[in-house]
């Protein structure tokens, strides 16, 4: 596996625009290979195996927040 | 997304945690993706049901990890409502009428997976850390159940041959005796009581290894109360009365 890499990035987005990038990371989840790329930012990762998941929504009046997180180890080659 | 074993749902909040293949984990974005360009995104467990609808305004957060043999993805949406619209409001005005104001309260949903009332039971848990320990001795204790602490693996199945307990709950983690094997001592003395491993985020076991195992049910820290008593009503509903 290649080195350590991190990658973060934020935008504010329509709806659609969440819901088309939700969809290309849901490609990448079944490519086995997901590409995120940010100004000068990249990274690429390796989702394969079996993946942990965890899913969070809440909500208040005034605000709510989806939160999705994807865990997974590479298997010992 | 629903109906599996670490499934929360409440008025507010909804919460799921499961091992999953990445085709399913890319189902799961699939459904709240075409939720999302709808205009609601549903989530339901037990028929429960908790939508949401969110606004323009949507601040996506990605963070990724790739770090030796594990990797790490993490997405995060968020939305602020928008403010009533003021064509909604309507405002009459009647005399001799009662005084004072009513309001119409939201529709109020059945009681949630975690607040339902659940049978009790003795509860053995084994965690090497004193603060998680506490935390969930505290929290079973306030749910009713009768909770036993010990801080190693060793300490816990001596406790588990002395005492009848319903359920053991095991950290994965710790010296000399790991929950693993625990797990597979606890079988091998009472195959019908439910182990429930603790294991922290990024600890990742095949269904196969948690059946060889004998682990029964999986809690994922950090913890939370919802969760915690979700996960134990779960194994107490697997367990044979005594």
């Amino acid at each position: 596996m290649s080195a350590d890499q991190e990658f973060e990035c934020e935008r504010v987005a329509t709806p659609s625009e969440a819901a088309d990038s939700l969809a290309r990371i849901a490609e990448g989840m079944r490519a086995r290979t997901l590409s995120l790329t940010a100004g000068d930012e990249e990274i690429t990762i390796f989702p394969d195996g079996h993946v942990m998941v965890q899913i969070g929504a809440k909500r208040t009046q005034a605000k709510g927040t989806i939160d999705i997180g994807v865990a997974w180890r590479h298997p010992r080659v | 997304m629903g109906d599996d074993d670490a499934t929360a749902i409440g008025r507010t909040r909804f919460e799921f945690a499961r091992i999953a293949s990445p085709d399913e984990v890319a189902e799961c974005l699939t459904s709240i993706a075409h939720g999302l360009k709808r205009g609601e995104v549903s989530f339901t467990s037990g028929g429960l049901a908790l939508r949401f609808a969110p606004t323009a305004g949507i601040v996506v957060e990605l963070k990724a990890t790739e770090r030796g043999e594990q990797g790490r993805l993490r997405v995060r949406i968020g939305w602020k409502a928008r403010k009533k619209d003021v064509t909604a409001l309507r405002i009459s005005a009647r005399s001799g009428g009662a005084r004072g104001v009513r309001s119409r309260q939201a529709p109020i949903l059945p009681s949630s997976p975690t607040t339902r009332a659940t049978r009790t039971g003795s509860i053995l848990v084994i965690e090497g850390d004193e603060h998680p320990r506490r935390m969930l001795l505290d929290t079973l204790a306030a749910a009713g159940h009768a909770a036993v602490g010990t801080a190693s693996g060793l300490e816990g199945l001596a406790q588990f041959r002395q005492g009848a307990f319903d359920v053991v709950v095991t950290a994965l983690s710790m010296s000399e005796c790991s929950g693993v094997d625990v797990a597979r001592a606890v079988k091998k003395l009472s195959p019908a009581t439910p182990v429930v491993l603790i294991a922290g985020w990024g600890d990742v076991m095949t269904p196969e290894q948690m059946r060889d195992s004998g682990i029964d049910l999986v809690l994922v820290k950090p913890f939370k109360w919802g969760r915690v008593l979700s996960v134990l009503a779960d194994a107490l509903a697997l367990c044979q009365p005594r």
